[in-house]
């Protein structure tokens, strides 16, 4: 008879109780000598309570392919919320570390998690399970660099879709793998924890020539400084944005001497922008000025009026989709070649802007 | 304070979508009084610099000049520009956006978090999109028109190659030339005395972006038959006119079936930032945060700052 257990995927052994340097400064901040005893169980997930769910369920659902493919690598921690002890067949535990792990088991199909189940908890308890936590996650990026690092060096040839796959953030992953790919000195440097995350993700936006002079300097003992990192990626983007820039400070006194006509273009604006351009001044009080219409635009009128009165008439409910899209694109035309027209004529020198 | 008789951008329902409640957006509203949106636009558009990290985060930067000291602006204080990403799962092609732009001005939504007392009136959106420049251009035909009349952009020069093919003599040469330069204006023709033809093109066209939209985007072909095509490219045979919709706007297209596999991400244009809509919440009010700081911006640049208006659309 086949099995009518969901699927419960192997879960890594690891001694929550092994104490890493880390862990034990924040114990000794905490006054804590050890971990409460606790006990690793199979709980179905209907006894475990999460809370502030809610909030957390769009966060978890990104951890729901990974769970999939591989199961839940660090058992969450619950305590007793209601029920005698941990072997109360009845009781519910409430989870006080591993949240967005439950919610996505859950999401996932699994009905059994294997958790660390605590008796009793105290604030303390909970704030050090999630301190312990949080500084396990901090370190987890320096680890997936170092892993990324091993799948290039090995070349098995896997891309960001195959790992994508497995529920990773695209955008995470991609960031990981630019800095998986630094100068060995520079991966080095990351690898021991000699830079922060948010140095390394800079170190990996730097051209390869810059890389290289950091790594440099690294090399003769310089600190890779975040404000020196800032400094260099502000100073490359800059060299990038010049034309850009240089065009804005120049504004746009003189247009291109190249540029069509007025009547072919389009107004778009800003006060800035009309000042610069000297040619009317954005005041926003005065009226438009009295225009004589041209034939064109009189032409231009009263096809918009015939193309807007087809629109609203009973037949063009019946004409083809076709006829009724190029109705509308016609009249879309129709509008910006007017406001053109009308544009140039208010851009005529006699037109004395206020300033 | 300030006259709310400022350019806005059109509350329509946008590629992107709607404006939502409690949202802030830039915008960069359209005026009669205001100046040709091609000399906003980058053409050809530039590569996105390495190292700036633009997907779907707007995000402040400050303007230098070129000795690297900061950019000031009257009040002699920084400019800083906005630099968004104009994405291409609400805008698959750059012409989208660019459509819309023309119809309807510029809306794009920030993030409050972001300082927008620093914004002024000098300041600008630099707009970036994922398939703007054109990287075989080089393999393609000119487009049938630069809008922005750059020399050696558009079919103009197709039409300078054409007739060179058959040129067989130094005046149908001299005849060839004369037309490009009359088409290019002024700027080319110190250039083209010392320039072999094949250097006359002179780089990609923002403008070829509509003709490398396929066909099958289209939501509406009309085929045109011979005679009735209107413009062509010289020796091309009639291409279909494609209707496109992509939220309020509907507008048209040539595709000539050329790849657009060469386009890759930069930036197409700096629009000057007329000002800021605040979307009401249902309960009437508008983001605190962001107003707290556009105000700040309006104590800070005066004359220069950036209005804004509070809207439920």
């Amino acid at each position: 008879m086949p099995s009518t257990h969901a699927p419960v995927l192997e879960v890594e052994d690891e001694d929550i109780r092994e104490v890493t340097p880390a862990t034990a400064v924040l114990w000794r901040r905490l006054g804590i000598e050890a971990l409460p005893e606790h006990e690793t169980m199979l709980l179905p997930t209907g006894r475990l309570v999460v809370p502030d769910a809610d909030h957390l369920v769009r966060s978890a659902k990104r951890l729901v392919k990974s769970i999939q493919h591989v199961g839940i690598l660090q058992n969450p921690s619950v305590v007793v919320k209601a029920g005698a002890d941990i072997h109360d067949i009845d009781a519910t535990f409430e989870v006080i570390a591993g949240r967005r792990r439950v919610l996505a088991a859950c999401l996932a199909g699994l009905t059994v998690i294997k958790c660390e189940a605590y008796s009793a908890s105290t604030i303390l308890l909970s704030a050090l399970l999630a301190l312990i936590e949080n500084e396990q996650r901090s370190a987890a990026w320096v680890r997936e660099v170092e892993a990324l690092r091993c799948l290039i060096d090995e070349g098995v040839g896997m891309t960001l879709d195959d790992l994508a796959a497995f529920g990773f953030d695209r955008a995470t992953l991609a960031e990981r793998l630019k800095i998986a790919q630094l100068p060995v000195p520079l991966l080095n440097c990351v690898l021991k924890g000699g830079v922060s995350r948010e140095v390394a993700r800079k170190l990996a936006r730097l051209t390869q020539t810059q890389q290289e002079r950091v790594a440099r300097l690294a090399d003769v003992g310089e600190e890779i400084t975040a404000e020196r990192m800032n400094n260099l990626l502000r100073a490359q983007i800059n060299a990038g944005l010049e034309p850009i820039q240089a065009a804005l400070v120049q504004g746009w006194n003189t247009p291109p001497s190249h540029l069509p006509t007025p009547l072919n273009s389009l107004p778009l604006t800003t006060p800035g922008c009309e000042e610069q351009g000297g040619q009317t001044a954005w005041a926003g009080k005065e009226s438009a000025p009295e225009l004589c219409p041209s034939a064109s635009t009189t032409s231009m009128t009263s096809l918009l009026a015939a193309l807007h009165a087809f629109a609203q008439s009973p037949d063009y409910r019946t004409t083809p989709q076709a006829v009724q899209m190029l109705t509308q694109a016609l009249e879309q035309q129709l509008r910006l070649a007017l406001r053109e027209a009308l544009s140039a004529s208010q851009s005529d020198p006699t037109v004395q802007p206020q300033s | 304070m300030f006259d709310l008789d400022f350019p806005k951008a059109d509350p329509v329902p946008r590629g992107c979508g709607e404006r939502e409640p409690g949202g802030v957006y830039a915008e960069s509203g359209l005026s009669p009084r205001g100046r040709p949106l091609e000399e906003f636009l980058f053409d050809p558009p530039l590569p996105i610099p390495e190292g700036l990290d633009l997907i779907n985060k707007p995000q402040l930067w400050q303007r230098t000049l070129a000795s690297g000291e900061p950019a000031l602006d009257e009040e002699e204080l920084p400019i800083f520009d906005l630099l968004i990403w104009v994405g291409a799962e609400h805008y698959p092609y750059c012409p989208d956006y660019l459509e819309e732009l023309k119809r309807y001005g510029a809306s794009r939504r920030l993030n409050p978090n972001l300082d927008l007392s620093l914004l002024s009136r000098s300041s600008h959106m630099i707009l970036a999109h994922p398939h703007v420049l054109n990287m075989r251009w080089q393999e393609q035909r000119p487009p049938l028109d630069c809008k922005k009349a750059i020399p050696g952009h558009d079919a103009a020069l197709a039409a300078s190659d054409d007739e060179m093919e058959g040129a067989t003599s130094e005046a149908e040469e001299e005849m060839s030339l004369s037309a490009f330069v009359h088409r290019a204006g002024g700027n080319a023709g110190a250039l083209l005395p010392a320039l072999p033809l094949e250097s006359l093109r002179t780089g990609p066209c923002l403008f070829k972006l509509w003709e490398l939209i396929p066909q099958e985007a289209a939501q509406t072909v009309i085929d045109v038959s011979e005679g009735e095509a209107g413009e062509q490219h010289p020796g091309t045979e009639s291409l279909p006119l494609c209707l496109r919709e992509i939220g309020s706007t509907i507008y048209q297209y040539r595709p000539t079936g050329e790849s657009a596999d060469g386009l890759v991400a930069g930036l197409f244009a700096a629009l000057p930032i007329t000002g800021f809509a605040l979307i009401r919440y249902h309960d009437g009010t508008v983001n605190d945060q962001a107003r707290e700081k556009i105000l700040a911006g309006l104590e800070a640049h005066e004359s220069r700052a950036l209005p804004f208006y509070e809207t439920d659309r």
